[in-house]
């Protein structure tokens, strides 16, 4: 139970981090580019970035605060403007129910997230009516700010409620001129190759950009999530710590069951021994039942936390049930379900601890029988 | 001239105690004992007069206060525990009254294990030897059986086959029929004396069944601490 427990607590964690860098990197790249003040001559950056083979894809975007409203509900958000044949590259599974295609994106329409949707109580084919702050700067006296009226031809989900409630996608065109940019971008949004070394890029690009422009910097994606990343991670860390502990109660277990054996075993010991066995064979027999144990519970243990694992979903259910809560609060961690994912090395690391917990638990048993005086365990009863 | 006796087994001024609380009980004193090769020799005594006491001490699972021991006119006692069991193995059986047999193995497991802590064989000649001894006790059939479903005179047989698998130079048994009705503790006795003497094999028989000690060499009674002869 120990060793499937902390499997399962391993996997999902993982699944946590890998899932926080899937959607993020969806939607940011795993790199942005930044100036300060904006980015004016940012082809001849682009030209310069599509020299480097670790990098497969680049987004120029424009973002700019803006008030939306619909019929029901007023909310703000950060409108992002996107170039819709590169963007393509990095936002690679919007879910949507209509035929829209990005490369379809106008000046006047936008893809929504479901969460800014909900918010909104806005459908696909709706428009909503957007306010930029520039319209406030350069409003004159006895004027009426008219908003801009965007069609929002898809609503979208990436797979983070966190993202999803904020989400608002135009053309670059459209919210260059919404928030009066010109010709400027707020930054370019890369994507890497698959086995990349994230370091090893961000040191070259910087390289290569630093004689470009002296206001660009570079924000990773874990830059931009340090602090979720930081928690999820010591949450990951406390709780095996504390599951481990749940293991050494089952080698307590595996000790007390071994010493029951010997004292069932005695005579079999002074038998063993009359027969001509030395006492590290004795001492051996049982240090191998150990680790036996410890192998099967190892082996079971793997079996339940991949049950329990692939099942997930429906376990959950019959959680929410039965404590009758509701399962949006693993919201709280920015998913829709829960993620998992199997690592090796985790799976390597617990099986190699348990059996040396294993073994550890053997020992005093163990030495308790090779140190039997033959002749009396012979008589025992 | 006549030869000299192959000693086998020589014990010389044996003296063994035991600690009762804050008392020292003196289980053997002085005792001297000698066992030739294909000698048999039958030892009894009242209970508690020290017989089981006097075959650990002999078969080295048990250290003696005082007094010297030989094996094969080697002496073995500096020696520890564990270099005693290794000298063991091929020297000495060992047929106890409560067979020890391992209740959750076979019949033949049982001897496999036995044989494989004493012997290096292959797994063939190991299988050939005891399914030949099986036969021999009349327990063919029995060797895939649970132990646990034998009655006490097959399990006996079973443990006399398991003493001399290694064709070891003696046989100790520690009141073999002790726990056997008469009918059966004549077959086990024939059985170990045609396993043993016959095959020039030295046996040192503990028992109190009077019945039996025609058969051996010479017979000694165990009281006062030390060893007399009966015949």
């Amino acid at each position: 139970m120990g060793v499937g427990i902390l499997l399962i607590v391993q996997s999902v964690m993982n699944g946590f981090g890998e899932n926080i860098r899937t959607q993020l990197t969806k939607y940011h790249g795993e790199i942005v580019i930044n100036a300060y003040g904006g980015l004016s001559d940012w082809q001849k950056l682009l030209d310069h970035l599509s020299n480097n083979d670790s990098i497969v894809g680049t987004s120029p975007y424009v973002d700019s605060l803006a008030l939306l409203q619909s019929q029901s509900a007023t909310t703000f958000t950060v409108m992002k403007g996107i170039n819709p044949d590169s963007f393509s590259d990095l936002f690679v599974s919007a879910d949507s129910q209509s035929n829209f295609k990005l490369t379809e994106l106008d000046d006047y329409s936008v893809l929504m997230g479901i969460g800014l949707a909900q918010s909104l109580n806005i459908s696909e084919g709706d428009t909503v009516s957007v306010f930029s702050p520039s319209f406030i700067e350069n409003m004159k006296y006895d004027e009426v700010i008219l908003p801009v009226e965007y069609t929002v031809q898809q609503l979208v989900s990436t797979g983070s409620p966190k993202i999803d409630e904020k989400l608002l996608l135009g053309s670059i065109r459209g919210v260059q001129e919404l928030s009066e940019y010109g010709d400027k971008i707020s930054g370019i949004n890369l994507r890497l190759v698959p086995d990349h070394n994230l370091d090893q890029v961000v040191q070259e690009i910087t390289d290569e950009i630093r004689d470009l422009d002296q206001t660009l910097y570079l924000s990773t994606w874990k830059d931009l999530n340090k602090d979720f990343l930081f928690v999820v991670e010591q949450e990951k860390r406390i709780i095996s710590f504390i599951i481990i502990f749940i293991i050494l109660v089952a080698s307590f277990s595996i000790a007390v069951a071994l010493t029951l054996n010997v004292v069932r075993k005695t005579r079999e010991i002074g038998l063993l021994c009359a027969l001509g066995a030395q006492s590290w064979q004795v001492m051996l027999s049982f240090c191998c039942q150990g680790l036996i144990i410890g192998l099967l519970g190892s082996l079971f243990g793997m079996l339940f936390s991949w049950f329990c694992l692939e099942n997930r979903q429906s376990i959950l259910e019959i959680y929410v049930r039965l404590t009758n809560s509701d399962s949006d609060f693993i919201g709280v961690y920015d998913i829709y379900s829960i993620p998992v994912q199997y690592l090796l090395s985790d799976y390597i690391a617990i099986f190699m601890l348990t059996l040396l917990i294993a073994l550890g638990a053997s020992l005093i048993p163990a030495i308790k029988a090779s140190r039997l005086n033959p002749s009396l365990a012979l008589k025992n009863e | 001239m006549n030869k000299a006796p192959d000693i086998v087994i020589k014990a010389k001024g044996l003296t063994k105690s035991f600690l009762n609380g804050t008392h020292t009980i003196s289980v053997l004193e002085n005792l001297d004992f000698t066992l030739a090769r294909g000698e048999s020799v039958c030892i009894s005594g009242q209970s508690g007069s020290g017989k089981s006491t006097l075959l650990n001490v002999l078969s080295g699972l048990e250290k003696m206060d005082a007094g010297d021991l030989y094996w094969n006119n080697c002496s073995v006692q500096g020696d520890s525990l564990d270099t005693m069991a290794i000298k063991r193995r091929g020297f000495i059986g060992f047929i106890f009254q409560a067979f020890h047999l391992m209740p959750d193995l076979t019949v033949y497991e049982n001897l496999l294990i036995a044989s494989r802590i004493s012997s290096n064989g292959s797994e063939n000649r190991i299988k050939d030897e005891i399914l030949s001894l099986l036969a021999e006790v009349g327990l063919s059939e029995k060797s895939d059986s649970s132990v646990s479903v034998l009655s006490g005179g097959e399990r006996q047989r079973v443990a006399i086959v398991r003493s001399v698998l290694n064709n070891p130079e003696i046989v100790f048994a520690d009141e073999p029929t002790g726990n056997l009705d008469d009918e059966s503790s004549k077959t086990v006795f024939d059985l170990l004396m045609r396993l043993t003497v016959e095959r020039n094999k030295s046996l040192i028989f503990v028992t109190h069944n009077h019945s039996f000690e025609s058969a051996f060499t010479k017979s000694l009674r165990l009281s006062n601490k030390t060893l007399a002869f009966r015949k």
